[in-house]
C-alpha cells in the first residue's frame, strides 16, 4: 500500500490560515497534500476545523493567509465556479435541491458545464445507476419521497455527475443508521477502485477513517497534528492525542481497522490442485504443503482460468483414482478490502483456521491463516506495531 | 348620483378602475419588493450597513396608516391616479418585502451551500434555488397585499383617482345607505374574489414538492 500515491499532489494546502469575521481561528498553519487518486481522510473532534480546511479547498472560505493549489494552480486565481465544477461537493445534510426532481439533482452540474441535453440524459442515469438507484425507477421522484440514505446516494450521484477530479465530502453519512453507513462505505470503496477518484472525506469516526481512507489526517483545535497511512497512526501515533484518538492501545479492536490485504498472505506451499486432479495426488500434494490444518486435511480446487471452485476433504477419500471434483465444496474466503476483524469472525464462525483471501474474480490472491493473525496480535502487543514482516 | 340612476354599467366601470389601481400598484411594488428583497439578502452584502437600514425604515413604515401616506402623497404630487397608485405601492410593499426577504432567508443554508459549492454562479443560484423555494412565501405576500390593497384603493376616491370608493363616499356623504352598499359590497367582493384565486394558485405551488 505505501508509496502507490507517492505520484504528483492534486491538491496542496501551504500554510493555510482562516480566521473568521468573529475573530475564531478554525484553521491554524495547516499544510497537507492531497495525491493524484487517494482518498484522504480529515478526523478530528468536533469544531476541530474540518470543515473549515474541505470549504477552503473549494474556496467556500477564502483563506486569511496562506495558499491552496490545485493541479499545481493557486485557487485564489482561478474563477471560484469553475473551480466548485471541477471538484464534486457532498455536504453535512446532504442538502438535495428539495424543488427538483431526483434526475434534475443529478443534472446540475452536467448543465452548469453546457453539456448537451442527451449527454446529460445518459450522465444522469449512469451516475443514479452507479448509487444504486435506476433512473427509470428513481429520476422522476421528489427528494421528499426518499429514505435518508436514498437521498445520501443521489447527493453522491450528483457529486459525480459533473465527473469532477475530486470529490470533496463532509460527513456524507454521519445522519445515518450504522446498517445503511456500511453499506454505503462499501458501496463508495467499491466506487472508488472503478473511478480512481481524489477523494477528501471528512469524518469524526475513528473506523469510517480507517476503513475509507489511504491516508488519514488528525486535527485538533484547527491544527494537522498527523498524517499517514491508517496502520502507521495506529502503530507509531505522534502523541497521545493520535493514540487515544486512533485507540492504539485497543489490540482487539484495531483490527476492524486493518484490512486483509494489509497483511501478507501465505503464497507459496499452498494445497492447491486443478479440477482435473484425483484424489491420489491431492493427498501427495497436502502432505507436502507448508499449511497446518484444522481437523481434517483438505486440498483447493481451481477451474483452468484460475478461479476458485472449493475445498475438497481427503480425509475419507474413496480411491486414489477418484476425481477431487466430485467432493468440491464451497471454501470460507474473504475479500482482500475487508477487515482482519471480519477474517477472525469467518474463521471462528467455519471452524477453520485457514482462509482463503479471494478477489473480485474468485482468484486466489493467498491464504490467511489463524497462526498468521496470532503472530500479528503478539507483535502488536509487544508494541512492534501492525506487522508481520520479522 | 342616486341609486335608481346608477346602471351596472357605472358599477363595472367603477370596479375596473378600481382593480387598474390595485394592479398597477402591485406590480409596481412587486417589482420593487423583489429588487429590494434580493438586494437585502445577497450574502455579500450580510454585513453592510445599508441594506439592513433600508429593511429597517421599511418595515417602520408599515406602522403609517394608508390614509397618512395618501395625505402626504397628495402634498407631494398632487391629486389623480398616479398620487393613489404611488400610495398604494407603498402600502403594498411592505408585506410583500417581508414575505420576499422571508421566502429567501428560508432557503435551508445546506441547500445553498450544495448550489454554489456544486459550482453554480450567483446569478444562477438566484435564480434556480433560491426564488423557486422562496415562490410559496413571496406569493403568499403579493396575496395579502392584493387584498389590502383592494380595500385601501377605496379611499383613492378621494383624491380624485376613481374607483369603487366614489361609491362609498357618496354614499356617506348624502347618507345614501344604498348607495354606499353598491360601492362596498362590490369591494369586498372584489378582495374576496382575490383571496380566493391567489390562494388557489398558491396551493398548487405549494404541493409541486
Ligand atoms: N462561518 C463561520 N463563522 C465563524 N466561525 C466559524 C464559521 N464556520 C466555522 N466556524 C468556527 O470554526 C471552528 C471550526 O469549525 P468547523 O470547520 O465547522 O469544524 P468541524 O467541521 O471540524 O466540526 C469552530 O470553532 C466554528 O465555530
Ligand atoms: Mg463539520
Amino acid at each position: 500500500m505505501s508509496g502507490v500515491f507517492s505520484g504528483e499532489p492534486h491538491i496542496v494546502l501551504e500554510n493555510v490560515w482562516k480566521t473568521f469575521e468573529s475573530g475564531s481561528v478554525a484553521v491554524r498553519n495547516l499544510s497537507l497534500e492531497v495525491y493524484c487518486g487517494e482518498t484522504l481522510v480529515l478526523i478530528g473532534p468536533s469544531g476541530c476545523g474540518k470543515t473549515t480546511t474541505l470549504r477552503l479547498v473549494n474556496r467556500l472560505v477564502e483563506p486569511t493567509k496562506g495558499r491552496i493549489l490545485f493541479d499545481g494552480e493557486n485557487t485564489l486565481d482561478m474563477n471560484p465556479d469553475r473551480l466548485r465544477q471541477r471538484m464534486g461537493y457532498v455536504i453535512q445534510g446532504i442538502g438535495l435541491f428539495p424543488h427538483m426532481s431526483v434526475e434534475d439533482n443529478v443534472a446540475v452540474v452536467p448543465r452548469l458545464k453546457k453539456m448537451p441535453r442527451q449527454a446529460v440524459k445518459e450522465t444522469v442515469a449512469r451516475c443514479l445507476e452507479l448509487v444504486g438507484l435506476p433512473v427509470q425507477a428513481w429520476g422522476k421522484r421528489w427528494p421528499r419521497e426518499l429514505s435518508g440514505g436514498q437521498r445520501q446516494r443521489v447527493g453522491v450521484a450528483r457529486a459525480l455527475a459533473g465527473d469532477p477530479e475530486v470529490i470533496l465530502m463532509d460527513e456524507p453519512f454521519g445522519a445515518l443508521d450504522p446498517l445503511t453507513r456500511e453499506v454505503l462505505q462499501d458501496e463508495l470503496l467499491a466506487l472508488r477502485e472503478r473511478l480512481g477518484k481524489t477523494i477528501v472525506f471528512v469524518t469524526h469516526d475513528i473506523h469510517e477513517a480507517m476503513k475509507m481512507g489511504d491516508r488519514v489526517a488528525v486535527m485538533k483545535g484547527g491544527e494537522l497534528v498527523q498524517v499517514g497511512e491508517p496502520l502507521a497512526l495506529l502503530s507509531r501515533p505522534a502523541d497521545n492525542f493520535v493514540a487515544d484518538f486512533v485507540g492504539a492501545d485497543n489490540h482487539l479492536a484495531m483490527f476492524s481497522f486493518v484490512k486483509v490485504k494489509d497483511v501478507p498472505p501465505r503464497t507459496e506451499n499452498l494445497p492447491v490442485v486443478g479440477e482435473g486432479a484425483t484424489f491420489g495426488e491431492a493427498l501427495d500434494l497436502a502432505e507436502r504443503t507448508g499449511i497446518q490444518y484444522g481437523r481434517r486435511r483438505f486440498v483447493y480446487v481451481v477451474d483452468a482460468t484460475g478461479r476458485v471452485l472449493g475445498y475438497a476433504d481427503i480425509e475419507g477419500f474413496r480411491a486414489r483414482n477418484d476425481p477431487v471434483r466430485a467432493a468440491v465444496k464451497p471454501a470460507p474466503s474473504v475479500a482482500p478490502e475487508s477487515s482482519v476483524h471480519d477474517a477472525l469472525l469467518r474463521m471462528v464462525e467455519n471452524g477453520v483456521i485457514n482462509l482463503l483471501v479471494l478477489d473480485d474474480n474468485r482468484r486466489m490472491k493467498g491464504l490467511l491463516t489463524f497462526g498468521d493473525l496470532n503472530r500479528l496480535i503478539e507483535n502488536q502487543r509487544r508494541g512492534e506495531g501492525c506487522t508481520l514482516k520479522p | 348620483m342616486y341609486l335608481e340612476t346608477l346602471s351596472h354599467e357605472v358599477i363595472l366601470q367603477l370596479a375596473l378602475q378600481h382593480l387598474q389601481l390595485v394592479f398597477c400598484a402591485c406590480l409596481a411594488a412587486f417589482l420593487l419588493a423583489l429588487s429590494i428583497g434580493i438586494w437585502v439578502t445577497r450574502p455579500s452584502l450580510k454585513d453592510r450597513i445599508a441594506p439592513r437600514l433600508v429593511a429597517q425604515v421599511l418595515f417602520l413604515g408599515q406602522a403609517v396608516p394608508s390614509l397618512a401616506v395618501i395625505g402626504l402623497v397628495m402634498v407631494v404630487f398632487g391629486t389623480g391616479a398616479p398620487t393613489a397608485i404611488f400610495a398604494l405601492t407603498l402600502g403594498s410593499l411592505v408585506p410583500m418585502l417581508r414575505n420576499v426577504v422571508a421566502g429567501l432567508r428560508g432557503v435551508p443554508a445546506p441547500v445553498l451551500d450544495a448550489a454554489r459549492g456544486n459550482g453554480m454562479p450567483p446569478w444562477t443560484v438566484l435564480v434556480r434555488v433560491e426564488l423557486p423555494l422562496a415562490l410559496p412565501a413571496i406569493f403568499a405576500g403579493v396575496r395579502t397585499a392584493v387584498v389590502i390593497a383592494i380595500g385601501t384603493a377605496a379611499l383613492s376616491s378621494q383624491i380624485g383617482a376613481g374607483g369603487l370608493g366614489s361609491l362609498i363616499f357618496t354614499g356617506l356623504a348624502m347618507f345614501d345607505m344604498p348607495l354606499m352598499l353598491a360601492g362596498a359590497i362590490p369591494t369586498a367582493l372584489l378582495a374576496i374574489a382575490a383571496d380566493k384565486v391567489l390562494g388557489l394558485a398558491e396551493t398548487r405551488f405549494r404541493d409541486k414538492w
